[in-house]
């Protein structure tokens, strides 16, 4: 394990009990440049989780709460008439911070949902007819809420295919849960944690990340298993090879978070179905015999190969 | 521990079932000792079965056994009644007695008391290896196979009938391993077990013993598909033999009377030193009693030599520039002289006559004629004679008809010589072209139609039996006498000249020394053998007797050994020449016409052979295959421990041990990758090597560089595993 990244979880189990994975995963996002859809009900620490992350980094932490009336402005900025110097200012919408939470995204317009996803896919924002840059780094950790509601947007695949990881929180456990409770009474443990990485250091790790060592062994496993969810029977719509990216490039960031300067097979294994099962979509069939995509996704894993050579074979 | 009333009364069950058992050990025991007091014996095997059972303190229990051994001895053997004041002194008499008995080595002499004791203390120890057998090793089939062995073997050897018992011992076995299984098996799955389950297992078990046992009891069944062997072991054990004098091996002068055991003699008689071995010839004799040999009737003449005379005599001798010497040291003074083939003359100290008798070839020794004497040492100087085959090969039976009247008494038979004689003698050189053919014949056909060399084994001819007959197509076991003589007898009834030499071995050679060896002749080597007349050649000496081989060199290595220095040797003069001979020339004559059909042929000739090598070897492959897990990883150890610790080696010996693993059941799935599958494997095998080496392996393959590796440790992880996967 890496030891600064070590240090960063550490500082978010302050505040998150039981949520190593998820802290892990956010992390492994982070480093890959990615962002990361949490997929679960309110009140399970997503915020908490976007905000110990922030502050470990001691990243400008920005949130937007979407609504079905949020515009696209409110998100991207605007720029507004100044009287005094007779010009137009533009005000920075809350996309342009460090760390973004996009709270339930699926209950805004999907007008709005596409300002937000142009700006994370391209980490850059127009307004008026000027592009802007966003500050590295860029990340958003936008919520879903799984039960279907009245009056939401369900986000396109397209779009869903911009997010690195989905990840799902769930509930603690009863002992975890206990715990909340007795650090609930001594006030908010999230005012007292303090950075333990400058974003300088943050870039930093981005920049190794990219040098993991990626074997085409391993490349080529990957787009086995890429390729496999595109002929798989109960898939309507395989990856993207946009997805295989993302894949490796989630591994060489958890590679990197487990302190290695190789992708292993296990860490694609591991990180399969953050990626993939978000862009999957099946097949009506799927549905009728009960299968999930994370469900497919593991026999795909079960049944391809796990390159074991030293030279990949082909 | 403490014994629950289920188990208790298992262990009583296999008890009570090896009680029958052993019940069936004494039966033949009892029988074929003619021992009584079965029921005494019964009462000590249950009591000690009982006493393990209810697991007696081992003090007690030693007391318990050892009070009845008392009283099984006193009331078996005192007059006095058990308790009397007579009790202790019979005891103490009996224990001093066997015990000085035992003590001066007359193991044989130990009175019946002692040896009932000790047929006790060995139904005890049984008892008690039995008792390891059931309740700790759970496993009772080398005790039933053994009893099943026993009783199998008295009843085929001797005239205790095992029918009924071993059908009761095969029964009771088959309950009793089933039984002992099931308890191994329970132990082994380790559930608390209830009564029901236990029977669910216990019935189908013994149904099916039953079932079998019954089903086998009734199906009809052949005869043994081989010779009875019991006539054969009573040959052995000499039961059989009709002879009952015990004749001493050595050398006597009346050949009479043939026939009856040998014993043992190793008295030293002479000692040879000598380049060669040599058959040691005395006498000859020519006339056929059917009882044995005398000497004929006749006019012969006696020729007298000195010391350093020639010699002649009827046999071959050698070229002369081979003449050698043999010093003779005789230790039983002998008033004749000890001759050799081949012998030229002899050289003795003091002015000494030897004077041969014509008839017999016997040379007596003598100060002055009529005066015998005999001498502690002399020399004879010979020349071995060389035979040759080309000669030998020109012996047409037809010459036989033109000898002289000279050889009849070397064609004389008895005249009740059973016509079954001549006619096995015709049969046998039926087909043979040359009289040397057909003696040769005569000589190896002991060695391969069922005869046996036997000291002891010899039979004594009845009234009007006879001897040669006898041995011939009855006993076919005997000692040298029994196959020189009926040589001569077959010899003679083809009318081949022939006479038995009587003489000695060539005793056992000691270690060679200046190009001689010392030969010590003893009595046991008190030989005959046989002579026959070759026309063309002259007199040959023949060996019939088998089982001489091994020690003693009987044949025909003397032309042999002289050939090598043969200058003027021809090709064909060795008597063992013809068979590579024609060796050769069959094998051109293969060579020539070469064909599939004559490969075949070939191979079929040998069919057996190749059945028995491919058995084999189909045999040491299944057994290798079914072994691989064992040796094949062994083999890799071994073959890694040489190499070098490096990367390739290293990557090459991680794959050796993916397919050992494979081999013990713990396999990689496709989508497992090697760290999963490394935990598995340490999960299963204990450790945590595994992890190790594949945490190397993998930073080996999916890393870019390479980095320092400690292959030495490496290597000992691997060795590690891979011998955890045998074990």
């Amino acid at each position: 394990m890496n030891a600064q990244i070590q240090n960063v979880l550490e500082n978010i189990e302050k505040v998150m009990i039981g949520k190593r994975e998820v802290a892990e995963l956010s992390i492994v996002a982070l480093l890959a440049r990615g962002h990361v859809l949490l997929e679960d009900v309110p009140g399970v620490g997503k915020t908490m989780m976007v905000r110990a992350l922030a502050k470990s980094f001691d990243a400008q932490f920005k949130r937007i709460q979407f609504t079905p009336d949020l515009l696209p402005s409110d998100v991207v900025g605007i720029s507004i008439y100044n009287p005094k110097t007779m010009e137009f200012e533009f005000r920075p919408g809350p996309i342009m911070g460090d760390v973004v939470l996009a709270d339930e995204i699926n209950r805004t317009s999907p007008k709005t949902q596409s300002a937000l996803l142009e700006g994370m896919e391209e980490a850059s924002v127009t307004i008026d007819g000027n592009t802007l840059m966003i500050n590295q780094p860029f990340f958003v950790m936008a919520t879903q809420n799984p039960i279907e509601h009245e009056g939401t947007y369900p986000l396109p695949e397209a779009q869903l295919d911009r997010f690195l990881l989905k990840i799902k929180m769930g509930y603690p456990s009863r002992g975890q849960e206990v715990e909340i409770l007795r650090r609930a009474e001594n006030g908010k443990a999230i005012e007292k944690i303090e950075a333990v990485l400058s974003v300088a250091q943050l870039i930093e790790l981005q920049e190794l990340v990219q040098g993991v060592h990626v074997k085409d062994s391993v490349k080529n496993y990957m787009v086995e298993l890429a390729t496999l969810t595109r002929e798989n029977n109960y898939v309507y719509l395989g990856v993207s090879p946009r997805a295989t990216i993302a894949l490796m490039k989630a591994s060489q960031a958890y590679a990197f978070l487990k302190g290695r300067s190789y992708v292993t097979p296990d860490d694609v294994q591991y990180l399969v179905p953050f990626v993939f099962s978000h862009r999957l979509v099946l097949k009506p069939d799927a549905r009728y015999d009960n299968v999930t995509a994370d469900e497919i996704i593991q026999r795909i894993i079960a049944k391809t190969p796990v390159p074991t050579k030293r030279f990949a074979e082909q | 521990m403490k014994q629950s009333l289920g188990e208790f009364l298992e262990l009583a069950i296999a008890y009570v079932i090896v009680f029958f058992i052993l019940r069936e050990w004494l039966i033949p025991i009892m029988q074929l000792t003619n021992t009584g007091g079965m029921h005494l014996f019964l009462v000590f095997i249950g009591m000690s079965l009982a006493l393990s059972l209810f697991r007696v303190h081992p003090l007690l229990s030693g007391l318990v056994k050892f009070g009845y051994i008392t009283w099984f001895i006193v009331f078996t053997y005192s007059p006095s009644p058990v308790l009397s004041g007579d009790t202790i002194p019979f005891l103490l008499a009996e224990w001093k007695g066997n015990m000085t008995t035992i003590l001066t080595g007359d193991f044989g002499q130990v009175s019946d008391v002692f040896r009932t004791v000790l047929f006790l203390v060995l139904i005890w120890m049984l008892v008690y290896l039995i008792h390891h057998w059931v309740s700790v090793r759970k496993n009772i089939f080398y005790f039933f196979a053994m009893t099943v062995f026993f009783i199998a073997t008295l009843d085929t050897f001797s005239d205790y009938d095992g029918k009924a018992a071993i059908v009761k011992v095969v029964v009771l076995g088959l309950i009793m391993t089933g039984v002992l299984f099931v308890k191994r098996l329970w132990l082994q799955v380790e559930t608390t077990s209830t009564v029901m389950e236990k029977w669910k297992i216990v019935i189908p078990m013994l149904v099916s013993v039953l079932l079998v046992s019954s089903v086998a009891f009734f199906l009809p069944k052949t005869g043994p598909t081989w010779a009875d062997p019991v006539p054969f072991i009573q040959g052995v054990t000499g039961k059989d033999g009709k002879g009952n004098g015990q004749k001493s091996v050595g050398y006597s002068q009346d050949d009479s009377q043939l026939g009856g055991p040998f014993q043992g003699d190793n008295t030293l008689i002479f000692t040879a030193s000598s380049r060669d071995r040599h058959y040691w010839r005395i006498e000859t004799k020519d006339t056929y009693t059917s009882k044995g040999w005398i000497v004929s009737e006749g006019n012969f003449g006696k020729n007298v030599y000195e010391s350093n005379t020639p010699i002649l005599t009827s046999l071959q001798v050698g070229p002369p520039e081979n003449e050698r010497q043999i010093q003779l040291d005789i230790a039983v003074p002998m008033p004749f002289l000890i001759q050799t083939y081949g012998m030229l003359s002899v050289s003795a100290q003091d002015s000494t006559l030897f004077i041969q008798d014509e008839q017999t070839e016997r040379m007596n020794i003598e100060q002055q004629v009529g005066e015998s004497k005999s001498l502690s040492n002399y020399s004879l100087s010979y020349s071995e004679p060389v035979y040759s085959m080309e000669q030998l090969q020109l012996s047409y039976p037809a010459t036989l008809e033109t000898m002289d009247s000279s050889f009849d008494r070397f064609l004389q038979l008895p005249n009740q010589l059973p016509q079954r004689v001549k006619d096995l003698a015709s049969e046998i050189t039926q087909k043979k072209d040359t009289v040397y053919e057909q003696i040769k014949a005569v000589e190896s056909y002991f060695r391969t139609n069922g005869f046996k060399y036997d000291k002891t084994q010899a039979a004594i001819p009845a009234e009007n039996q006879d001897y040669v007959d006898q041995f011939l197509f009855d006993t076919k076991v005997g000692y040298c006498d029994n196959f020189s003589t009926s040589m001569v007898v077959l010899l003679r009834s083809v009318g081949i000249p022939a006479r038995w030499v009587k003489g000695f071995a060539p005793g056992t050679a000691g270690p060679m020394s200046d190009g001689l060896r010392e030969y010590r002749i003893t009595n046991d080597n008190a030989h005959s053998w046989v002579e026959a007349f070759i026309p063309g050649t002259g007199w040959m000496e023949f060996e019939p007797t088998i089982g001489f081989t091994g020690n003693v060199n009987i044949d025909y290595d003397i032309p042999l050994d002289t050939s090598d220095e043969e200058e003027v040797l021809q090709p064909e003069q060795k008597p063992e020449q013809p068979q590579p001979q024609e060796q050769v020339t069959e094998k051109e004559q293969t060579e020539s016409t070469f064909s599939f059909d004559a490969m075949w042929l070939w191979m079929k000739k040998f069919a057996y052979v190749w059945v028995i090598i491919v058995v084999l070897l189909i045999i040491t492959g299944i057994s290798l295959f079914l072994q691989r897990k064992t040796w094949i990883p062994k083999m890799h150890v071994r073959a890694y421990r040489k190499k070098v610790a490096d990367w390739s080696n290293f990557d090459s010996s991680y794959h050796v041990l993916l397919k050992q693993l494979s081999r013990i059941g713990l396999r990689r799935n496709d989508g497992e990758t090697l760290s999963a599958f490394a935990e598995r494997v340490d999960a299963a095998l204990e450790t945590d090597e595994m992890q190790k080496l594949t945490v190397v392996y993998e930073q080996h393959i999916y890393g870019k560089d390479k980095e320092d590796v400690d292959f030495v440790k490496l290597k000992e992880s691997w060795e590690y595993l891979i011998n955890r996967t045998i074990s």
